[in-house]
């Protein structure tokens, strides 16, 4: 049996039945065994998966497992209903094209912000330092917002 | 912390777990917009810290986030943080680990593997639509006892 058509299966009987409430999705991957390599969108209450896809057959390391679970977790966006829901990831998914995939397909995200993007992380830690405890009197718009600095060469 | 305030965007929690208790105090702010990555939606962004001031001596006690959520109270961005963290590690990984020893495979056929990670992911899903009230070692001592149980929930049928 295809590992891929047998995802892409069990991914059309999970999503016609999910509901249409507001849902946190964590992305994550995990090997069996440093043999394949599995990504999982869980919901956040229950760990019931809302998708999974398998990563292409590859030698496994460091480099391959970060590129297996980016192409896995695009994929994944690019084929999940994910209206209303709230995706949330480690570091490795802090990039502009899973966000950009993310958002076009109805989704929001949270990702943890690492040294990978260091211009982004640089100035969160700068805004988290600065800013008083309150959120500001006059609501910020985009352009407004847009003066805090930017993100690493990647992101512009 | 300043309670009841419309716009509280720091929360102060405190967590305690078997081996510490942690303080932990959650930020959110208006940090950036996403220029250049080309999704609408993106022009606003969260920027959150989570500053662990009581965690493990190891352990980087500050970390950041980015959204694309506005900023809000920071309640909604906390329980996103610990609901990553309990729905990808415990309630799927840690189960697929520990009680189905999903690492523990004597096999090493890619696609045999591949199938049988497919099949246990599929099984959470159905105990959680159709079993939600019976822990895991309840649902596999019903189903060693008898075939009915099982037949039950792969005939989409609810057991309790």
């Amino acid at each position: 049996m295809n590992p891929h058509e047998f995802a892409a299966a069990l991914n059309g009987w999970l999503s016609a039945a999910h509901g249409t409430l507001p849902r946190g999705l964590a992305i994550d991957g995990k090997y069996v065994r440093n043999l394949v390599l599995t990504l999982c969108l869980s919901e956040h209450e229950s760990g019931a998966p809302a998708a999974i896809a398998i990563a292409v057959q590859a030698p496994v390391n460091e480099e391959t497992k970060k590129e297996g679970e980016l192409t896995c977790a695009r994929r994944l966006y690019a084929t999940t209903p994910l209206h209303g829901a709230t995706i949330t990831g480690d570091a490795l998914n802090c990039e502009p094209q899973s966000m950009t995939l993310a958002v076009e397909n109805g989704a929001d995200f949270l990702f943890q912000l690492k040294a990978n993007q260091p211009g982004a992380v640089a100035h969160a830690m700068d805004v988290a330092a600065k800013l008083p405890p309150l959120l500001p009197a006059k609501r910020t718009n985009c352009s407004t917002a847009s003066r805090y600095g930017g993100f690493t060469g990647s992101m512009r | 912390m300043r309670v009841g305030l419309p716009h509280v965007r720091t929360l102060v929690v405190r967590e305690k777990t078997v081996r510490k208790t942690a303080r932990k105090r959650f930020k959110v702010a208006a940090g950036r917009t996403a220029a250049g990555t080309g999704a609408a939606g993106t022009g606003a962004a969260a920027v959150l810290a989570s500053d662990a001031a009581e965690g493990d001596a190891g352990e980087d006690p500050v970390s950041h986030f980015l959204g694309s959520r506005l900023p809000g109270p920071a309640q909604p961005f906390a329980e996103l943080i610990r609901g990553h963290w309990g729905g990808c590690e415990i309630r799927n990984h840690w189960v697929r680990d520990t009680l189905w020893g999903e690492d523990k495979t004597l096999s090493g056929n890619w696609a045999l593997n591949a199938c049988l990670a497919i099949l246990r992911v599929a099984i959470i899903s159905v105990r959680f639509r159709q079993a939600v009230t019976l822990s895991w070692p309840r649902v596999f001592e019903k189903c060693a006892h008898s075939t009915v149980p099982a037949m039950s929930l792969i005939n989409g049928k609810s057991i309790t």
